[in-house]
């Protein structure tokens, strides 16, 4: 198990190549899970709050995975004038 | 009528209200249905539980009653304002979960279903972005003096994920959830894939997409959740910076990604950004779909299939 310290510079890490796949056009993240860094104003690096990027599961249940191979990839999406499974409207 | 409700309900099909809302739910073996509605009531109690701004038993409520002071959270909870914390990161601020203190000032401090249509007080306007102030340390988390959270923006989209998540996990099945419109597919998708109706009210304009199996999309809206108090409309889609509702530059917004909670930020920042939304959702690469506010005209970017015109 990483130490506090090792496992905070891998989630920063983690939220570093976020950013960067946010800004080289891709907020496809499914299959990596989140992180969080905040902090207080005027915070140092080191006293950044850092959420796991592992989660507990309060409510029980399986592995949870997203995605795969591909998956930093947006959903294609194609037409249809079939009855739908669901509607998409304002929330 | 909400235009969920207007769908078929076959065998493989749930449909109930929520959150001022409607969840359906629909799996690829109907046999898995009861097994499947059971995972999602569940999963939908325990976020709930954790972050219903209108519950005094909440977790949500009972930071804001720390005032100030560090609370140790579920292991749920703290994922909750996680995601919503990096919302808030990865769209420069302008989906923030800190915008409950706003939301109150405009009325809309209880439920969607219980909130008057109109009310004759006055708005008191808050505008007061602090997600940067809010402070979460694994399970821990402080939440300043005067700033009230509201995971609106991201909990419905999160645990629309989640749901499909465990139900596909668990149920060893395809399966498609729906809160209000934010939509997460797990496992195998039926034939042809998921049909998803994308529409607003029913006098907008319509189309039907496709989706595979374990791709999600959400539409956020300047005319959904309205109400009126003190003589003017408002909407439940607020500027950050300012404490009230966007200027509707953008009637609907729909976004589709992997994970509904990153289709359901980027619409939501895209009816914020109101003009500036076109350039940067073309930088973000998600297939969008803009409908301006009079629904005169509709633009689809990055492979969202362009709307057929029905004569």
């Amino acid at each position: 198990m990483p130490s506090r310290e090792q496992g905070q510079h891998r989630i920063t890490a983690v939220t570093s190549a976020l950013v960067a796949a946010s800004l080289a056009g891709s907020l496809a993240v499914a299959g990596v899970a989140y992180s969080t860094t905040t902090g207080s104003e005027g915070a140092t690096p080191s006293d950044e709050a850092t959420t796991g990027e592992t989660t507990g599961d309060a409510v029980g249940g399986g592995t949870e995975t997203t995605g795969g191979p591909g998956s930093q990839l947006s959903p294609g999406l194609e037409l249809s004038d079939d009855v739908p499974h669901a509607s998409s409207g304002g929330s | 009528m909400p235009l969920m409700q207007t769908l078929p309900v076959g065998p493989d099909t749930a449909q109930w209200s929520v959150w001022s809302t409607t969840a359906r739910l629909v799996v690829t073996d109907p046999a898995r249905l009861p097994a499947a509605q059971a995972i999602v009531e569940a999963s939908l109690a325990a976020v709930d539980r954790a972050c219903s701004r209108f519950r005094a038993d909440s977790e949500l409520r009972l930071v804001s009653r720390a005032a100030g002071q560090p609370v140790r959270v579920s292991p749920l909870f703290a994922e909750l304002v996680g995601v919503a914390l990096e919302a808030a990161n990865r769209t420069g601020g302008d989906v923030d979960p800190t915008v409950g203190s706003a939301m109150i000032g405009l009325g809309y401090d209880r439920d969607f279903a219980q909130l008057p249509a109109s009310s004759p007080g006055a708005s008191v306007v808050v505008a007061a972005p602090a997600w940067q102030r809010v402070e979460l340390r694994d399970r821990e988390l402080r939440v300043p003096v005067g700033v009230e959270l509201d995971l609106g923006a991201t909990a419905k989209a999160f645990t629309a994920d989640l749901c499909a998540r465990r139900v596909a996990n668990l149920c060893d099945v395809g399966v498609l959830v729906s809160l209000g419109g934010d939509i997460a597919t797990a496992g195998p998708a039926p034939c042809g894939g998921w049909r998803v109706r994308v529409q607003d009210r029913p006098e907008d304009p319509r189309t039907t997409v496709t989706l595979p199996g374990g791709a999600a999309l959400a539409t956020s809206s300047s005319v959904s959740r309205q109400w009126r108090r003190g003589g003017q409309t408002l909407h439940h889609i607020l500027d950050p910076r300012t404490g009230r509702p966007v200027s509707p530059v953008w009637r609907t917004v729909s976004v589709a990604a992997w994970r509904c909670l990153d289709a359901n930020v980027v619409s939501t920042a895209a009816v914020v950004r109101g003009v500036r939304a076109t350039r940067w959702l073309r930088d973000v690469g998600l297939p969008a779909r803009l409908v301006t506010r009079g629904a005169h005209e509709i633009i689809t970017l990055n492979g969202w299939p362009a709307d057929v015109q029905v004569p």
